[in-house]
């Protein structure tokens, strides 16, 4: 042990860093090496069954080969996705394979030859010393890759996420030995603190000056908690980060825990994300396994203890003091602040709670070094942002961009150019974000509205809605959600979020009454709304209270035409809000036929055959089936 | 449920209470009310506290499952993919009531805020096998092998 201790010292001290990087291109290869890129959403997609398929194929024909498992690129559209490397050939990457596609790729491939079915090559990992695949292009020169600045997640679909060994192979674990050898924990909160790194959850804390707030707190015992909950449902970069690389978490943390004293480090994941779970726990085993973490590290004297503590997710955990709370074992409730966690925290000591996507930036600071991270983004804004793609992108997955991009670029990557003009709006931020109005295309998402128009980039789950997408719609979907993850101690937000969600319902909803002034109250709901937001904002006591209401402001102060269209109109222009109409069945024209009382999916059109039928509201769920399936026009829409 | 608190500590400290009901409810899952009195015995707790803390969360049930427990994705590329009308088409199919079971207890219906595969959506879950890329068509399928 103490031998393989000793071996790892030295690989990291000494081992230099290879500058030239070729993917998964690799030299000295005898047989045919599979990389399948596995996780939580491409299982989903059905890598596990073309996985089988490749096994099996190789066992009929008895081939010798390599299986390997390697992280997600993060691209949702390519999946499920495999790379395969011949002897002697640049490896390649293809998209959308199939089980039903596996066996005739493998064919052609085996034999040097591309695939028939040219929709399944996606590029291949260009390496000077290797021949070449003719018509395939180079992976750096994709558009979806070539115009990000991928840093986080530079070695997605290349490291394997199960195995120290692969992320040592790329630089792993250099920075925490460094700053184990040279650097005291100030000089590391000063080194943080000067590249103006700060939190990505959303409240844009400064990282440095955080940890040096617990580091000159003089209490024996401190927590480090990384929050990798990912509550807010739409964004999944942290996921992705730690399912492709969660040793570099680990790294994160002991740096961090390093840098403020702590001796306990707790990661804080949300159950549902079994993958990531497992990986890490797989990760923390080989730690210590390595004398990386645990007592004494490198004879140091350094104890550093890192638990990963199950928890379930709760939007309201992103909040530092709610978190602490769910850790402690109580209901996930926030607390007023101050007392910041930084003095007092976890069982009543000092604490610092950090978002998963911060920790990973902060190892970028140390393994890269300052100049290197403050090159990408801008000023006050530094580094880079992860953004998940959602909604009618026609590239949907997560993407890394530069700080202080604007939303055209992000399009650029993720939207085909014919498809721009049909672009409504674009969400930004997930349930507390903010809808962006195409004349703001051009703002730059940064931490700081201090510059005009700026955007605020929140959770950095990026939805693009076009015609066929209704912002009320949006808008209520994500208050539901807001009222629904409301903890319910501060009036505010709890009967803010019930309110402005029972205003909007009436909004899309058919009023009960043909009162003739019904539109007149429908339209003071809005004015009511823009009253509750600002109280809300004014005396929610945690940010999700306070940010609740951002959607509905900005849908209001860009999108009122619509709502104008709701209420004096009653009709939604994107066909969604369907509650806004009413079916009724013409008495003299439909002959009784009963085709539309099958169709129906709720069963709410009555009637015997041959006599008119009858639809009851009740049951009516507004589908239109019924209209497409009459063929005498009897059917119409109110 | 004697021999899953054979197995667990005789005092336990209140952070561990939340980890022991999510293990809990993946092995059996649903909560009882007796095993969360017997857990409040051991963590020295009312029975209250420690329901308070699993109602907190919506992920935790009360009641067992049917047999057939769907879950249909709500997450925002989904929602946006008009799954309104698969859950009319699911509910068709099942004969659920407007409370999410049906009465012959064999499925169970809820919808989850977001299932991972927001390029392949609509997605299914039922017990633990994905459905991806939804059509009405498929449900019909689906729930005519089930049958």
């Amino acid at each position: 042990m103490t031998k393989l201790k000793q071996e790892i010292i030295q690989r990291l001290n000494t081992e230099p860093l290879s500058d030239k990087f070729y993917g998964l291109s690799k030299l000295n290869i005898t047989i045919p090496h599979i990389y399948c890129e596995i996780s939580s959403s491409s299982i989903i997609a059905g890598i596990k069954d073309s996985i089988q398929e490749i096994k099996k194929y190789f066992t009929e024909l008895d081939i010798e080969y390599k299986l390997f498992e390697v992280s997600c690129k993060g691209a949702y559209h390519y999946q499920p996705s495999i790379s395969i490397q011949m002897p002697g050939m640049n490896a390649i990457s293809f998209k959308n394979v199939y089980y039903n596609e596996v066996t005739n790729l493998l064919d052609s491939v085996l034999n040097n030859m591309l695939p028939m079915n040219k929709s399944l090559i996606l590029a291949q990992y260009f390496h000077p010393d290797l021949s070449s695949w003719s018509d395939v292009p180079d992976i750096e020169d994709l558009d979806f890759f070539r115009l990000q600045n991928r840093k986080l997640l530079k070695y997605n679909g290349i490291i394997q996420a199960n195995s120290i060994e692969s992320y040592l192979e790329y630089g792993g674990y250099r920075a925490f030995a460094k700053i184990l050898n040279k650097k005291t924990p100030l000089d590391v909160c000063k080194e943080l603190e000067k590249s103006g790194l700060r939190g990505r959850g959303g409240g844009g804390f400064k990282t440095g000056e955080k940890w040096k707030l617990a580091l000159n707190n003089p209490s024996s015992k401190k927590y480090f908690i990384c929050n990798a909950d990912e509550s807010d449902f739409s964004s999944k970069s942290g996921i992705l980060l730690i399912e492709s690389n969660p040793h570099m978490l680990i790294e994160g943390v002991l740096i961090g825990a390093y840098a403020i004293n702590a001796s306990d480090v707790i990661i804080y994941i949300n159950n549902n994300h079994k993958l990531a779970i497992e990986r890490l726990e797989k990760a923390l085993e080989e730690t210590l396994e390595y004398g990386l973490c645990g007592e004494d590290i490198f004879k140091s004297a350094i104890n550093i203890r890192i638990s990963i503590h199950k928890g379930l997710g709760a939007y309201v955990c992103g909040e530092e003091t709610a978190l602490i709370s769910s850790i402690e074992g109580k209901r996930a409730i926030p607390k007023a602040k101050p007392p910041y966690p930084s003095e007092v925290g976890l069982f009543g000591y000092p604490t610092i709670v950090n978002n998963s996507e911060t920790i990973f930036n902060s190892v970028l600071v140390f393994r890269d070094g300052v100049d290197n991270f403050k090159q990408s983004g801008t000023y006050l804004s530094y580094g880079t942002k992860l953004y998940t793609i959602n909604g009618n992108a026609d590239f949907p997955g997560i993407i890394e961009m530069d700080m202080g991009k604007t939303v055209n670029d992000i399009l650029k990557i993720v939207s085909l150019p014919e498809n721009y003009n049909s672009i409504k709006a674009v969400h930004l931020g997930g349930p507390t974000g903010v809808f962006i109005h195409p004349d703001n295309f051009n703002n730059q998402i940064t931490y700081d509205n201090l510059s005009k128009g700026s955007l605020w980039f929140g959770s950095g789950s990026f939805v693009i809605l076009n015609e066929n997408n209704c912002i009320i719609d949006i808008t209520k979907y994500y208050l539901d959600f807001l009222n629904k993850e409301s903890c319910g101690k501060c009036i505010p937000c709890r009967e803010g979020t019930q309110q402005l969600l029972e205003i909007i319902k009436r909004i899309t909803e058919k009023p009960d009454s043909n009162i003739r002034h019904d539109s007149l109250i429908r339209f003071k709901g809005l004015l009511q709304l823009k009253e509750i937001s600002e109280v809300m904002q004014q005396t929610s006591l945690c940010g999700l209270g306070k940010n609740a209401p951002e959607s509905v402001l900005s849908s209001l102060e860009f999108f009122d035409e619509e709502y104008e269209d709701h209420i004096f109109e009653k009709n939604c222009k994107a066909g969604v809000c369907t509650d806004l109409k009413e079916y009724v069945i013409i008495v003299d024209a439909c002959v009784g036929c009963g085709i539309c009382a099958k169709r129906c999916p709720t069963d709410a059109i009555i009637g015997c055959a041959k006599t008119s039928h009858f639809i009851i509201q009740d049951k009516c769920i507004k589908c239109g089936i019924c209209l497409d399936a009459c063929k005498f026009d009897a059917i119409k829409v109110n | 449920m004697e021999k899953y608190l054979k197995d667990l500590k005789s005092e336990i400290d209140r952070s561990e209470i939340l980890p022991i009901l999510i293990d809990y409810q993946e092995k059996f899952g649903f909560l009882n009310y007796d095993f969360i009195s017997a857990l409040s015995e051991r963590a020295n707790l009312p029975a209250g506290n420690i329901y308070g803390i699993a109602s907190f969360y919506p992920q935790f049930n009360f009641s067992p499952k049917a047999k057939y427990n769907i879950k249909l994705c709500s997450g925002i590329s989904c929602h946006l993919k008009n799954i309104k009308e698969l859950k009319a088409e699911i509910f068709k199919h099942t004969k659920l009531n407007s409370n999410g079971f049906s009465s012959d207890g064999k499925y169970s219906f809820e919808f989850v805020n977001c299932l991972g595969a927001c390029a392949q959506g609509p997605v299914m879950k039922i017990n633990d096998k994905h459905y991806i890329n939804l059509t009405k068509m498929d449900i019909i399928k689906i729930f005519h092998e089930l049958e």
